[in-house]
């Protein structure tokens, strides 16, 4: 299971997050809900960033945020 | 016996604090669809069983750790506000995240009530929730309800009544594992021990080994401060505070795994309607027809009845000076009160109809999808995503959208959005632009009210630029939000709404406007004898005072009256002009200000009451929000000079072209 930043996972992508890079926004991803398995699919990825469902919830991050997520799938 | 119950609503973002606070209290608290429409807390009462139930309503949170102006409302509360039974409002469709909330607040020693909102789009989508397991899971009683529908109400106010009679104490949801738990529990009887930790040592004692409360705030005394510090060296604190979270969503997925199971989603039509709206080179488009399209009905829609209320109060004015005795009773009503307010008034059609589409845009769930489309452009011109929204709103109002940006994390970005919000045109400037672009330019009018509204957009994002650039030097911080599903607005909240800030409005005609629509008729009577509104008038004085400053933006003396006056409220502007124009003879108000104002003056004019400080609210609203009267007064003097410097080269330009 190749791990691979948020940024890189194409529209319609399901996969399971990994790990949140440590940086300052780190423990706010987590408490949101990025946390180990959690599973997310991508729904939609451009220049702006990404909008993911994460366990059922829409959230919309920016490209640099979404960098700092590594998952799987 | 009658007592009384002190509860506090707290929940995440957008799950329906305020809808449930509005069903209990009877109250009419703003709601919308978009995360952060409350941001500060709001206090009701409501009466049950003999009990006095006293609800705090709280901004919404993720979690209790803190982190932007508007979830640390929540958290002082809680912490310091001693509530009797805390109620966590919870989004059924969206158990998991909203828990871990719940979590915390166990760890803090809270009683917890869960309500869990929406039931009812829970049930729809075919979610099957074992009540009685999943309260018995944490001993947190959960009652399903539907505050915008009333149900479950009369169910959850029971179970507040009996959580709060119960006796026994609420036990933390989540074990840390042998190792945290053996830190924690050392600390916390650490502190037990020297008296500090507050209401709940337990969390506190988590805080610290997570690093987010230093020693120093815990506790003053120097012993224990010396033994905290040694019991916490050693402990990884960046690995605590990730295993806590962890640990939190595990104890949450075991809970959930043997109580819950989730009904098949039915959400294709949200996520259709995404595709279209956050597409790659489709959503701007639409975002910016959408901009255009709230103009245009803005004026459009409103421009009949407009017209039907001018010539009202043309004829009210007409009627009182004709019939009403003595003369300077007349004057006072029909040049000062009636042509002052009145020429307000007019407006108040716009008025209404762009807080109506406001409000609809606000419930539909569409406003954090603009804020995501935005953000990119917003980060490049100094600003935030999040940005968008209190500027939106700025639209209605300044003084609102100064509060809103409370969402914003980042303190620099918040205070540069303070800034600059107050350039996006309110609705108390709508009356100046549509006055004067209706005189002067009646066949661009609508075209001449865009570029003002795009001028201030240019202003503020200017604006922001500068400060990021010079005096707010920072990075910006980057963009997460919750986007809401789709919801068809509810019509009656949406009236209601329009209705509550419109009355704002008229209140504010009836009150401010009419008080300084007096005021400047007196002072244009004054001395007595002197011929009314003339430059012998103590209005002429002062008008001629202020003259020679404003003479090379094409403004007379006249102008300069309104300008000032224009401080208290925006509106007072045109009030002032109503009035102080209502005295040249055998025009009316519309003609006179034709004959005595040109076209660059008065674009020059639109310009510089675009610029200049909004109004003493928005002031009093600044100083509120930056807590620092040097912010305050930066605010208004930059926005002067800007709106000078800015009517000038309007005025000058204008007049090689005209």
């Amino acid at each position: 299971m190749a791990m691979m930043p948020l940024t890189i996972v194409t529209e319609g992508g399901e996969c399971k997050v990994r790990s949140v890079r440590k940086t300052k926004t780190a423990p706010r991803l987590r408490e949101m809900g990025f946390v180990d398995t959690a599973p997310l699919k991508v729904l939609s990825c451009n220049s702006a960033g990404v909008i993911v469902d994460l366990n059922g919830v829409r959230l919309a991050l920016c490209r640099e945020l979404a960098s700092q997520i590594m998952v799987s799938c | 016996m009658v007592q009384e119950i002190n509860i506090a609503l707290i929940g995440n973002p957008n799950v329906g604090k305020t809808s449930l606070f509005n069903a209990l209290t009877g109250s009419r608290q703003h709601v919308g669809n978009w995360p952060g429409v409350t941001v500060e807390k709001k206090t009701g009462e409501r009466r049950h069983q003999g009990s006095t139930i006293k609800i705090t309503d709280l901004p919404g949170t993720y979690s209790l750790e803190a982190r932007s102006p508007d979830e640390k409302v929540a958290n002082a509360h809680i912490m310091s506000g001693h509530p009797d039974v805390v109620v966590q409002v919870v989004d059924s469709t969206n158990m998991e995240r909203n828990l871990y909330l719940t979590t915390q607040l166990l760890d803090m020693g809270q009683k917890v009530v869960l309500a869990l909102n929406m039931s009812d789009m829970a049930d729809a989508r075919g979610d099957r929730l074992d009540l009685k397991a999943f309260s018995k899971g944490w001993g947190v009683p959960a009652v399903r309800i539907s505050a915008t529908r009333g149900e479950g109400l009369e169910d959850l106010l029971d179970t507040i009544i009996s959580t709060f009679k119960d006796r026994s104490v609420p036990s933390p949801a989540v074990n840390f594992g042998a190792e945290i738990e053996g830190n924690i529990s050392e600390v916390e009887a650490m502190l037990r021990s020297g008296g500090a930790g507050g209401t709940s040592p337990r969390w506190t004692a988590i805080r610290l080994l997570e690093g987010i409360e230093k020693v120093e705030e815990a506790t003053a005394d120097a012993g224990l401060r010396a033994k905290l510090t040694a019991a916490l060296e050693g402990v990884d604190r960046d690995e605590v505070e990730m295993d806590l979270v962890d640990r939190r969503y595990v104890a949450i997925t075991s809970l959930l795994d043997r109580t819950y199971v989730r009904g098949s989603e039915k959400r294709s039509l949200s996520d259709a309607i995404d595709r279209v709206v956050t597409h790659k080179y489709l959503g701007l488009p639409i975002f910016l027809t959408m901009m255009w399209g709230l103009f245009e009905l803005t004026f459009t829609a409103a421009q009949p009845f407009v017209s039907a209320i001018g010539l009202g109060f043309e004829w009210l004015a007409a009627f009182v000076v004709e019939n009403v005795q003595p003369d300077w009773l007349a004057s006072m009503l029909g040049d000062g009160a009636i042509a002052g307010v009145g020429s307000v008034l007019v407006f108040l059609p716009n008025i209404l109809v762009m807080f109506l589409l406001i409000a609809l845009l606000e419930a539909s769930g569409y406003l954090s999808r603009a804020a995501f489309i935005m953000d990119r452009i917003m980060t490049k011109m100094g600003l935030h995503g999040k940005s968008f929204i209190p500027m939106l709103l700025g639209l209605g109002c300044n003084v609102p959208a100064i509060m809103a940006t409370r969402t914003i994390e980042d303190e620099k970005s918040r205070l540069i959005t303070i800034l600059s919000a107050p350039y996006i045109s309110c609705s108390a400037r709508l009356p100046v632009y549509v006055l004067l672009a209706g005189i002067f330019f009646p066949d661009n009018a609508g075209t001449a009210l865009f570029l003002l509204y795009l001028l201030g957009i240019v202003v503020a994002v200017g604006s922001a630029l500068l400060f990021r650039h010079t005096i707010l030097k920072s990075e910006t911080s980057p963009f997460i939000m919750e986007l809401p599903p789709y919801r068809l607005p509810r019509l009656k909240n949406t009236i209601l709404q329009m209705w509550d800030r419109g009355s704002m409005y008229l209140r504010k005609a009836g009150t401010f406007i009419l008080a300084g629509a007096i005021i400047v008729w007196l002072l244009a009577s004054l001395p007595w004898g002197v011929e009314y509104g003339s430059e012998e008038s103590l209005v002429g004085a002062i008008g001629h005072l202020i003259e020679p400053f404003l003479a090379p933006l094409g403004f007379d003396w006249r102008i300069g009256v309104a300008l000032v006056f224009g401080f208290i409220a925006k509106e007072i502007v045109v009030g002032s002009l109503g009035v102080l124009y209502g005295a040249v003879e055998g025009a009316g108000l519309e003609e006179a200000i034709a004959l005595s104002m040109s076209a660059p003056s008065a674009a020059a004019l639109m310009v510089f009451v675009l610029i200049y400080t909004p109004c003493v609210a928005a002031l009093a609203a600044i100083r509120k929000e930056t807590g620092s009267w040097k912010w305050t007064l930066f605010s208004v003097v930059y926005s002067l000079i800007l709106a000078y410097i800015a009517a000038f080269i309007v005025y000058q330009v204008g007049l090689l072209i005209w």
